[in-house]
């Protein structure tokens, strides 16, 4: 991404939004260098000041190329960390270039993360078809890694053999939310999309895209060409918003193809009228949607899934809150 | 009421009324505290910013507080105002 489109991406949505929380990911991120950041964070002191209420930074990473340097600096620049990482080699299904593997590198990096700067990281994890057929053996690796949070994310990319049935989607989260939450071990200190998913039904302020509905609404994804998208999982023209180097965000905001993925989204709600989780589910993943079936507007593959874990959830969250409290209501 | 309408009732019921100083689950007590704080019963709130990058570094370095504090929800009815 070109200094110019950093700047104009800063300038003008940092004058349109209260808040933004500015996610740099990928691809790899580290590959821009850290100079690249250097600059982006000056960029964002330049147009803020002193004012760091308005915006943060996170960056998610492979973890491969991430040395103590890098460390050193998002520690400085009070930059959010996350590792992608799917487990051990033998479920995982990120490789390098040339086909290898590449968790046992993303281990070395945790350990050197925790040995050398006492810093427990978060990991994202994409489940697919390989790592969650063994969740008691997952939720193991990850706290034998000594990660201080997962959160784990259903495979929806292109790649349909690796897409979890609506089976193994309820029966892998559902399990992994047992292993969780029965843990005496309070090492994994979060585990998503669980702290969503309780504090939604608990009515607490949460906010996930997938389960918040806030795709078109809480996000917006910008390309180092300077394009503006919906999502960074929906490219092409038809989910272009504009160009932040020479369009305004009130047109950016007023594009017919957001108009129409609202609009899309819309229909999809419809379909979800009368399930009784909706108010926690919020009607699925749009990009779930979009990979499954080609369009934005269709229900959610999850579907069946996610209304088995709401109510896993609910229930075993009710089962200790009677236990606790000493008596039935 | 359905069934699932009557399951949150009455976990939110029971929640507001369970001293987390008697929970000696950690992640139980947890969920409990930031309930009973929504319910301004004191605690600590959940950070709605907290999205799905981990524990980040001001968290891992005993800046939990201040990345906690009350109210620290981004995703604010203003940020959708300015979006639609």
């Amino acid at each position: 991404m070109a200094d110019d489109v950093v700047e104009a991406m800063i300038r003008k949505f940092g004058s349109h939004f209260p808040f933004l929380e500015y996610s740099w990911h990928g691809g790899e991120p580290t590959m821009a260098g850290i100079d690249f950041y250097r600059r982006a964070l000056a960029a964002q002191t330049a147009f803020y000041g002193d004012d760091t209420s308005r915006y943060r930074n996170n960056i998610q990473t492979n973890g491969i190329g991430f040395d103590d340097e890098w460390m050193d600096f998002v520690r400085a620049g009070k930059i959010a960390l996350g590792l992608s990482h799917d487990g051990p080699a033998s479920v995982g299904t990120r490789v390098s270039r040339s086909g290898k593997p590449i968790a046992d590198k993303v281990e070395g990096t945790i350990d050197r993360l925790i040995e050398r700067h006492d810093f427990h990281p978060g990991v994202l994890c994409v489940v697919t078809r390989a790592n969650a057929r063994d969740p008691d053996g997952l939720y193991s690796y990850f706290k034998a890694q000594r990660v201080g949070a997962l959160s784990l994310l259903p495979h929806l990319g292109a790649e349909p053999e690796l897409r979890l049935t609506p089976d193994l989607y309820g029966s892998f989260f559902t399990r992994m939310f047992d292993l969780w939450m029965d843990d005496p071990d309070g090492q994994i200190e979060r585990l998503g999309p669980f702290d969503h998913v309780m504090a939604k039904i608990l009515g607490l302020p949460r906010s996930i895209c997938s389960w918040d509905a806030g795709c078109f609404r809480d996000l917006l994804s910008i390309e180092p060409d300077g394009g503006v998208y919906l999502c960074s999982a929906f490219q092409g023209d038809d989910h272009r918003l504009g160009n932040i180097l020479t369009d305004s965000v009130a047109d950016i905001l007023d594009s017919p193809n957001l108009h129409a993925a609202r609009a899309a989204q819309e229909k999809a709600l419809a379909e979800c009228e009368g399930c009784d989780v909706l108010d926690v589910c919020s009607g699925g993943c749009r990009e779930a949607s979009f990979f499954s079936f080609g369009e934005i507007g269709r229900r959610d593959p999850h579907c069946e899934g996610r209304r088995i874990l709401v109510k896993h959830v609910a229930g075993r969250l009710l089962d200790k809150a009677r236990h606790f409290s000493q008596g039935e209501v | 009421m359905d069934d699932f309408e009557t399951t949150k009732k009455q976990l939110q019921d029971l929640m507001d009324n369970i001293d987390p100083a008697t929970v000696d689950q950690v992640k139980f007590r947890r969920l409990v505290d930031a309930f009973r704080a929504s319910m301004g019963h004191g605690g600590t709130r959940l950070s709605g910013g907290e999205i799905a990058y981990g524990r980040s570094y001001e968290r891992s370095s005993g800046h939990e507080k201040g990345h906690d504090k009350a109210d620290d929800n981004p995703w604010s009815d203003s940020w959708s105002k300015a979006m639609a």
